[in-house]
């Protein structure tokens, strides 16, 4: 009884949170949809079904038509969500989702609530995942002027998961990239079938006496059962450090233990010696790292570029990678001479 | 023969205001008494709001016609416009905004958020918004390259379609 009134009082809290949103976008400006529920994560046992509403609003000062169907989609390791043909994946929701309403048609300032029933099928193991997409009919008005037409669509992700599955990850990869900055990147994979939210990620590295030279983590990110995700952060070395530093990520993914992976870097000293037939060595004139006066005559000038561009395979130039990668891909290119150019280019 | 004022008016003024202290004080302590602490939870389900703000009067889609292209624009290939569209995003949790080319068009045209890189529109998503709780303004530019100084767009065959979800 206590637990009915509960859930009847946080549905008329979120409606109202929900009104007092729309109130505030039309207070702002008009023409607008709006949606009550944007994502939806149940844990519900099979053969159980679990039904929800949303509530759709017209903002606008003309009539909406709204399509409403139920989706597949999957998200990409660089965050990008992929609307699928029905049936793509093996853990579809798709087949196992009620939509009563395909179309809707709203009237200026009306409201329509949807119902949308869920039951996982008994055989059903860890996540499973679709979406009702809520399409913005388009205009199909003809415009005599070349245009460019805009039109809008929701999505609300729907992941429902059986009671006992199990999270599970691994560090698949750990690597750097980059000369100045460098770079630290570790890829995480949910080699499990449960969904995982709320990974977290902390960076660190130590130098050879065990002290820590940095630590530094990650926003929090969500991995769908066979995907991975690359995170990654800065490094705070500059060119002039030098040493062996055992860098290592620790995750967090929800599970009863954390997991890692570490990898030992190791960065030469620079040792800089006249190019060519410069009589001093290149010096970095503005502290950022990068030696832009490769004849070290105390400017960065074009005759910098011409002497790089001729000594680019020069010993003094290829010894001293981190020194010279101008556009910090970790090799030396002729690229790096375009970047050096664009640099002194841009000082001028 | 006038009496004289029991009070003057700043005496006065005093007087109202040393009664309305205490009558806040007596008003706070009994308050104190009579104050308990409760804890009171509940979780607001995740909204989402989108919004054109400068629709076509037309129609529900908004529609950007294209300028004629200038003497800048033949020389450099194509017309450039800043907030071509502008768009309204308000949501309670962290959330991203997608947008598509539904159109296919053989000559890429190029998006971004305003402050933001161009990239190439294509029949691949892409993100071109995120953000965390809160209210946001996102500005729209569109780069629509020239091919013998008009626009690479026949009429109407651009479609862009935004679609906005949780991140």
């Amino acid at each position: 009884m206590c637990s009915v009134r509960k859930r009847i009082a946080f549905r008329y809290l979120s409606r109202f949170f929900f009104v007092l949103a729309v109130c505030a976008a039309g207070s702002a400006a008009v023409e607008a949809i709006s949606v009550s529920q944007s994502e939806i994560q149940v844990v519900l046992p099979r053969g159980e079904m679990h039904s929800f509403s949303f509530e759709l609003v017209n903002d606008e000062d003309q009539t909406l038509d709204l399509a409403l169907r139920i989706v597949d989609w999957t998200e990409s390791s660089d965050g990008v969500t992929t609307i699928l043909p029905v049936g793509s994946h093996d853990r579809s929701l798709v087949e196992q989702v009620i939509l009563h309403d395909g179309e809707v048609h709203l009237l200026p300032g009306q409201s329509a609530v949807i119902t949308i029933e869920v039951t996982l099928d008994p055989r059903a193991e860890g996540t499973y995942w679709a979406g009702c997409l809520i399409q913005e009919m388009a205009d199909s008005a003809v415009h005599d002027e070349t245009s460019v037409s805009a039109s809008r669509q929701l999505l609300i992700r729907m992941l429902y998961t059986t009671p006992d599955a199990q999270p599970s990850a691994r560090v698949s990869d750990l690597w750097v990239s980059g000369s100045n900055p460098i770079t630290v990147h570790a890829e995480i994979t949910n080699d499990g079938t449960t969904a995982l939210g709320d990974v977290a990620c902390l960076f660190s590295a130590e130098d050879t006496e065990g002290g820590t030279v940095f630590e530094s983590s990650v926003q929090e990110f969500s991995l769908l059962p066979g995907s991975c995700a690359t995170v990654s952060v800065r490094a705070p070395w500059t060119t002039d450090a030098s040493g062996m530093y055992l860098v290592r990520a620790v995750s967090d993914f929800g599970g009863d233990t954390l997991i890692a992976g570490q990898i030992v870097i190791r960065l030469d000293p620079l040792l800089l010696v006249p190019i060519g037939a410069s009589e001093a060595v290149p010096r970095d004139l503005d502290g950022d790292g990068w030696y832009e006066d490769v004849d070290g005559d105390g400017d960065a000038t074009f005759a910098d570029v011409r002497l790089f561009t001729e000594f680019i395979d020069d010993s003094g130039v290829t010894g001293n990678v981190r020194a010279f990668d101008f556009d910090n891909d970790g090799r030396i290119t002729i690229s790096d001479v375009d970047a050096l150019e664009q640099t002194i280019r841009e000082a001028a | 023969m006038t009496r004289k004022p029991l009070f003057r008016i700043s005496q006065w003024v005093w007087i109202v205001c040393l009664f309305g202290v205490l009558l806040a004080a007596a008003g706070g302590a009994a308050a104190i008494q009579r104050s308990v602490t409760i804890q009171a939870h509940w979780r607001v389900l995740p909204y989402q709001v989108l919004q054109f703000m400068n629709t076509d009067d037309g129609g529900t889609s908004a529609v950007y016609v294209t300028p004629e292209p200038t003497g800048l624009d033949r020389e450099r290939g194509y017309i450039e416009d800043e907030y071509a569209f502008r768009l309204r995003v308000i949501s309670n949790t962290s959330w991203k905004l997608q947008v598509v080319d539904a159109s296919s068009s053989s000559t890429p045209s190029y998006i971004r958020r305003h402050g933001g890189e161009y990239v190439a529109l294509t029949d691949d998503a892409l993100v071109i918004a995120s953000g965390a709780n809160g209210s946001y303004e996102v500005g729209i530019d569109v780069r629509i390259k020239l091919v013998d100084g008009q626009p690479a767009v026949p009429a109407g065959s651009l479609n862009l379609v935004f679609t906005l979800m949780s991140l």
